[in-house]
């Protein structure tokens, strides 16, 4: 490995500036691994998330950051003998958004991915950075929980784990993300067989002009050669505790029309609790996401069905 | 207290001592390396004005780490023309108007010279997409995507990507 | 049109004599910026950009409470940080009071922080990383006290006082009734009345506010990013407790003023505060969030607005009553609240005009001047009356304004006399260009149209009983011209039509001419780019400079070329003379030689040309009587909104702005003026706001304050200028610079009413609040809400809508407060 740090000042008695970080970069996956593990180092992805602590002065700052991105076990997108296509947690948002592989399989992703900030950001964020920021802001994450993606983490100790989106999200203690884990890659499912299987985002922006959601909501719809309903999800973001699957399994089975969106619709707006923001009080959220939980469904219902338009994100 | 941090910048290696490698590139460039084209409006990767080129791709340099641009290529707005005269990207600002106060100006044109390098006839769509991604506050962008639109229509293809500066102008 | 019987309104109906002069080729053509090359290449020197040997960096911290007294700054910390250089307070400030017009203000606070961002400490240290650490490193306690966090708040009775010797929180108050306003009322067939509210809007120049310090013995001179360095001077050196004369402003490049680079914050102040500490050169440039909280915002203003009328449409009066939220300092909001008062009333022929207009304090952000100097709230609120009224009187609008709008000749209940006016032409066109009869004619659903105008002056006299300019022109021997002259360019491209004036009255290309910037030790006096004025004021004082240094070139060519001076000219930097009387051959010599012979002759002299030009305006009295400019502009505006049903987001499909600014000297850079005045219009109306918690913005940056991006755009955008000449004005022109952005948010308004019904009545207009007025009138079938059972015990009351809003309005801490605006009027069942 290669050290790029500062010598950290020693005031002797003098308030002590804040040290600079040190960039400690691994040649491999399990170096990575091994500098993760040690005290107040913290994987660094694109970058844009430390970049930010610094201009808002957050206290607490990792003292040691691990860049990940040149690692090949993390970068790109590969589909499998499966059929399933794992993402590498490096991969960048662009590069995601960009991807005909995935494109074809899960808009939902793609548009998720494409949706965010603009694409200089994307370039910039990576994948699995924009997942560990637990943010329920960020757009792909929705879409993950919506498709059921599996994460790959790995840590120096204790091997590989995989977890859900929302499980991921969950504090340390209660099985999330854990200090000195690794994020490596992203798997989405397969499209199941004998079902016709559409997914669609949707993005609320409530001024129009590029920012965070009001409201976002991915959808996946699998319906069976009669029309009903084989799978229903949806996700919300921008909510507390977000992003949340909305659950309808107790629609499952019934014909798709418009009395099901409705139904999938209110479950949404009432199963979910959003915030107070600039962007919107909490009461108008929810109307919102009731309303782009049909614009979502409705979208990817047409996918499956063959007649979707593959649009983006409204705004 | 400081720390090598070795990168191209506009065509040339250089080589600065950086105090924290965790600092943003705009401020490696602006202050230890005195190249003030390039802007600070928002510091947090809103406005555009700090946008330059990094392996070709327009980055905002306030979210750019400084420590990882290292052994990678930069070009900030200082790289662009030279002794024989403008950027085409430069030459459409002018003819066009298509700055007021110039502060967002080299934010602008950096994306655009990265959007041209990338795809030399983009549509109208992209351009806007482009120009989409950097705030201007006198100008109303009207002017903006006028010069971006003639900056294509002159055919402002990089004459000499990552060359010795040397660019011939097109008008 | 129908005639109708009308009393006289003692306005004259003769148009005046606008004969126009025959003007030069360079007036009207696309003349490229004198400054292209070095703000397209990086090079040009903006306040961060200035470097000075062993230049130190600062910071400041500010209060974290609306209302506190301070207790005990604890500095020593801070002050031990290596790389710190010094760390300052009130203490070791001159504690002088300053401010344009109510001295209000402390550089640093005393013993008491007024809001959140108010100024208690700075640091000079050697890097800007070190100075910001420094001052999280300063210890201040702070006793809270009561704090008014709206208008509501800062009137009520016992309201805790924001500063003491301002009785019940009213900074500034003025009332006029002109013309018997009442009698005009009772003889009025349809009335129209209603509230509307404006919100902090800040400039948001792409630059933030910043300035270099550096002391040499007892004068200072001060790099700085202001619009108007001779009055920032001025105040400077009040704040600092200095002689004018110690004190020295250079103008650096400017990323934008629009009024927020006037002089009426600390941040310069600080600075050489610092510089005199330390003994060195200092930079304190706002970051972001600095300038959300420390620059001068627009003034949220609440309007009481009556209008009455004929039933044939004519305007017979206007009562409002107008409460402005000042902030917890006054900087310049009582001159704005003046033209938010009485600008509008040159637009229309009132017979009578009632005002009663406050400025209060309270404990948020402190406001001030922002482009349209208080024009925009007021064409915002009235302008809203007026197509209120256009509904009931079942006028479409333009045909209302045409019957009613001011022409040439007419003079305003305040004796603004109009010279140059194109309003009619204007409101014609703007309609043609939207195709106003034909989108009527075939309407679309989600669809409104709407038309709003308005009246900008060409400066203005309220600094002083002065608004004039100077300028030195020297010729050069090398046949170039330096126009010296103190007004500086904040990004408009004034420098530029200024080059572009002299150059048409030298003779002379445009690339030979540079303008100076503005040093308050080297050019002439200006009062700076405010108030529209440098091409009408600066520009006629430029060309009577021009005039006069050409004058003085023929006399000086007349001698070495033989022939009389009135027979000689220049062309293309040569001066040329006839055959001469005894049959010689025309005589030519270029403009250098000639220059450079005057000079180099036995008692030789420079040929130089001086002008000057005040402003022939008045300057208005405590009621605001009195002709405030000396020339007008005007400009229709209509646009097209689409409103989605499901969401109450809109989206301006089609904008189109004629503006009558006499001769259009340089049209790109006029259109940039409209183009950009409307995006900022824009961002007024719809996109900019940020949400509150305990009086301050929750997040002061750009993540919640959105500005216009060009995704938004309308896509269909139409600008057009009237034909038009001011015969005061230079080669027949007249100011542009503000004009654009002044009906934007109240057309924006209008449109949406026609096209959902619902009419919003506080800016901004967002999806929010015309979603909950959709609401309230009984949503249409297809955007049934799936939510509605579980949505409508919590859901909002249509008055009692529940977004968080501008603290300005809301009650301290309600996060319920009314959004959608105000009573059953905010709906639109009133409109059509």
């Amino acid at each position: 490995m290669t050290t790029l740090a500062a010598e950290a000042g020693s005031g002797g008695g003098a308030p002590a500036p804040r040290p600079p970080v040190a960039l400690a970069v691994p040649r491999s996956l399990d170096e990575a691994l091994a500098l993760l593990a040690q005290d107040g180092a913290a994987v660094l992805g694109g970058g844009v998330g430390h970049t930010l602590a610094r201009h808002h002065r957050a206290p607490d700052r990792p003292s040691t950051l691990v860049p990940v991105a040149g690692l090949p076990a993390l970068a790109g997108v590969r589909t499998g003998p499966d059929g399933r296509i794992t993402v590498g947690a490096a991969t960048p948002l662009d590069d995601c958004a960009k991807a005909a592989a995935i494109a074809r399989v899960w808009p939902v992703f793609t548009e998720a991915c494409g949706s965010v900030a603009t694409g200089r950001i994307r370039r910039l964020v990576t994948l699995g950075g924009n997942i560990a920021a637990h943010d329920d802001a960020h757009d792909p994450p929705v879409a993950l929980t919506a498709l059921g993606a599996d994460l790959t983490v790995r840590a120096a100790r204790g091997g590989s784990r995989t977890l859900s989106v929302p499980e991921a999200l969950r504090p340390a203690a209660d099985g999330g993300l854990r200090p000195g884990e690794l994020l490596v890659a992203v798997t989405l499912p397969t499209r199941p067989r004998g079902a016709a299987t559409g997914s669609a985002y949707r993005k609320y922006l409530v001024r129009g002009v590029w920012e965070y959601a009001c409201v976002h909501v991915a959808a996946v719809v699998g319906l069976d050669g009669e029309g009903r309903a084989t799978r229903l999800s949806l996700a919300v973001g921008s909510v507390e505790g977000g992003p949340v699957a909305v659950p309808l399994d107790g629609l499952l089975g019934g014909r798709f029309d418009a009395d099901l969106v409705e139904e999938a619709a209110r479950a949404a707006a009432s199963g979910t609790r959003p915030y107070d923001d600039v962007k919107g009080s909490a009461a108008y959220k929810t109307r919102m996401i009731g309303e782009f939980s049909r614009r979502a469904l409705t979208e990817a219902a047409h996918r499956a069905r063959g007649t979707g338009h593959h649009a983006g994100g409204d705004r | 207290m400081s720390v090598p941090l070795r990168f191209r910048l506009n065509h040339e290696d250089v080589e600065v001592h950086v105090q924290d490698p965790g600092a943003p590139l705009l401020d490696v460039l602006r202050h230890d390396l005195g190249l003030t084209g390039t802007k600070s409006g928002c510091e947090i990767g809103y406005c555009g004005a700090c946008t330059v080129v990094v392996d070709g791709r327009a980055v905002p340099s306030c979210l750019q780490m400084a420590g990882l641009v290292e052994g990678r290529d930069v070009q900030t707005v200082e790289g662009l023309g030279g002794p024989e005269g403008l950027d085409p990207v430069q030459r459409a600002f002018v003819d066009k108007a298509g700055f007021q106060c110039g502060f967002c100006t080299p934010g602008h044109i950096m994306a655009l010279r990265a959007l041209l390098d990338e795809d030399p006839a983009p549509d109208e769509e992209r351009l806007r997409e482009t120009v989409d991604g950097n705030y201007c506050r006198c100008t109303g962008y009207v002017k903006i995507l006028d010069s971006a639109r003639a900056a294509v229509a002159s055919g402002a293809a990089n004459p000499d990507p990552g060359g010795a500066g040397a660019r011939e102008e097109e008008r | 049109m129908s005639t109708t019987e009308m009393p006289a309104t003692g306005l004259p109906s003769s148009a005046l004599d606008l004969g126009r002069a025959v003007l030069p080729p360079l007036i009207g053509s696309p003349v490229e910026r004198i400054d292209a090359l070095e703000k397209v290449s990086g090079r040009a020197t903006y306040a961060a950009d200035t470097r000075l040997p062993r230049m130190l960096y600062g910071a400041v911290l500010r209060s974290p409470h609306a209302h506190a007294r301070v207790v005990s700054v604890d500095t020593s910390r801070a002050k031990r940080l290596p790389g710190v250089h010094a760390v300052i307070t009130g203490a070791d400030t001159a504690r002088v009071k300053w401010g344009a017009f109510r001295p209000d203000l402390y550089p640093l606070a005393l013993d008491r922080v007024r809001y959140i961002g108010d100024e208690v400490a700075a640091v000079a240290a050697r890097d800007l990383e070190t100075a910001r650490r420094a001052c999280e490193l300063i210890e201040v306690v702070y006793e809270p006290l009561p704090a008014v966090l709206s208008l509501d708040e800062a009137l009520a009775e016992g309201a805790p006082l924001v500063h003491d010797d301002a009785e019940g929180n009213v900074a500034h108050e003025f009332s006029f009734d002109r013309g018997g306003a009442d009698a005009w009322f009772e003889r009025s067939d349809v009335v129209v009345e209603g509230v509307w509210e404006t919100a902090r809007q800040w400039h948001a120049s792409i630059e933030t506010i910043g300035c270099t310090a550096e002391w040499a013995g007892d004068r200072v001179s001060m790099w700085v990013n202001t619009q108007t360095p001779f009055l920032a001077r001025q105040r400077y050196a009040t704040a600092l407790g200095l002689p004018l004369r110690a004190v020295r402003v250079v103008q650096t490049e400017i990323g934008g003023g629009f009024g927020g680079k006037s002089g009426d914050d600390n941040t310069s102040v600080i600075c050489a505060i610092l510089a005199r500490r330390t003994g060195r050169p200092v930079q304190l440039v706002n970051t972001r969030e600095d300038e959300f909280l420390a620059s001068r915002p627009r003034i949220p203003m609440r309007y009481r607005v009556r209008l009455g009328f004929t039933a044939s449409g004519l305007v017979t009066a206007k009562d409002i009553e107008v409460i402005a939220d000042n902030g917890a300092y006054t900087g310049k909001a009582q001159a704005v609240l003046g033209a938010a008062t009485v600008r509008h009333d040159a637009l229309f022929n009132y017979r009578a005009v009632r005002a009663h207009s406050r400025l209060v304090y309270t404990n948020l952000v402190p406001t001030g001047a922002f482009r349209g100097f208080g024009n925009p709230s007021a064409d915002w609120a009235v302008g809203q009356a007026w197509d209120l009224a256009a509904g009931k009187l079942g006028i479409e609008v333009p045909d209302l304004f045409l019957l009613n709008a001011v022409e040439s000749g007419s003079v305003s209940p305040h004796n603004h006399k109009i010279t140059s006016c194109e309003l009619k032409q204007c409101i014609t066109k703007a309609a043609e260009a939207i195709d106003w009869a034909g989108k009527r004619a075939n309407p679309t659903p989600n669809r409104g149209l709407a038309m709003g105008v308005s009246v900008h002056v060409s400066g203005r006299r309220s600094f002083g009983d002065y608004d004039g300019s100077s300028a030195i022109v020297r010729l050069t021997e090398d046949g170039r011209a330096t126009v010296i002259v103190g007004e500086g360019d904040i990004g408009t491209g004034a420098r530029t039509t200024l080059a572009q004036i002299a150059a048409a009255e030298l003779g002379l290309a445009v690339a030979d001419v540079s303008v100076s910037r503005p040093d308050t030790d080297l050019t002439t006096h200006a009062l700076g780019a405010l108030a529209s004025r440098v091409t009408y004021v600066a520009g006629n004082a430029v060309k009577r400079a021009a005039e006069q240094a050409c004058g003085r070139l023929l006399e000086a060519a007349a001698r070495q070329l033989g022939r009389p001076a009135s027979q000689l000219w220049v062309a293309d930097g040569v001066v040329h003379g006839p055959a001469g009387p005894d049959g010689g051959d025309p005589v030519s010599s270029p403009v250098g030689t000639v220059v450079r012979a005057e000079l180099y002759r036995p008692d030789g002299e420079p040929v130089i040309g001086i002008g000057s030009f005040d402003n022939p305006s008045e300057f208005p009295d405590q009621s605001r009587y009195g002709n405030e400019s000396g020339a007008y502009n005007f400009a229709a505006e209509a646009a097209e909104v689409e409103v989605d049903p499901a969401t109450g987001a809109l989206t301006v499909t089609e904008f189109a702005a004629v503006v009558d600014c006499g001769t259009v000297l340089n049209p790109p850079l006029a259109e940039g003026q409209v183009e950009g005045g409307i995006a900022q219009g824009l961002g007024m109306a719809v996109t900019e706001r940020f949400s509150w918690r305990d009086g301050g913005p929750r997040r002061p940056n750009f993540g919640d304050y959105k500005l216009p991006t060009a995704g938004i755009m309308p896509r269909k955008l139409h600008i057009g200028f009237a034909d038009s000449y001011e015969p005061t004005g230079p080669f027949g022109a007249k100011g542009v610079g503000e004009i654009s952005l002044d009906p934007v948010p109240s057309i924006i308004a209008s449109a949406v009413a026609d096209a959902v019904g619902v009419r919003v009545h506080e800016l901004p207009i967002t999806a929010e609040k015309v979603f909950w007025g959709m609401s309230a009138q009984g949503a249409p079938p297809d955007t049934a809400d799936p939510t509605a059972q579980d949505a409508r015990s919590s859901a909002p009351e249509p008055d009692a809508a529940p977004a968080p809003r501008d603290p300005a309005s809301a009650p301290h801490g309600s996060a319920s407060a009314p959004d959608a605006g105000r009573g059953p009027d905010s709906r639109t069942q009133e409109a059509r």
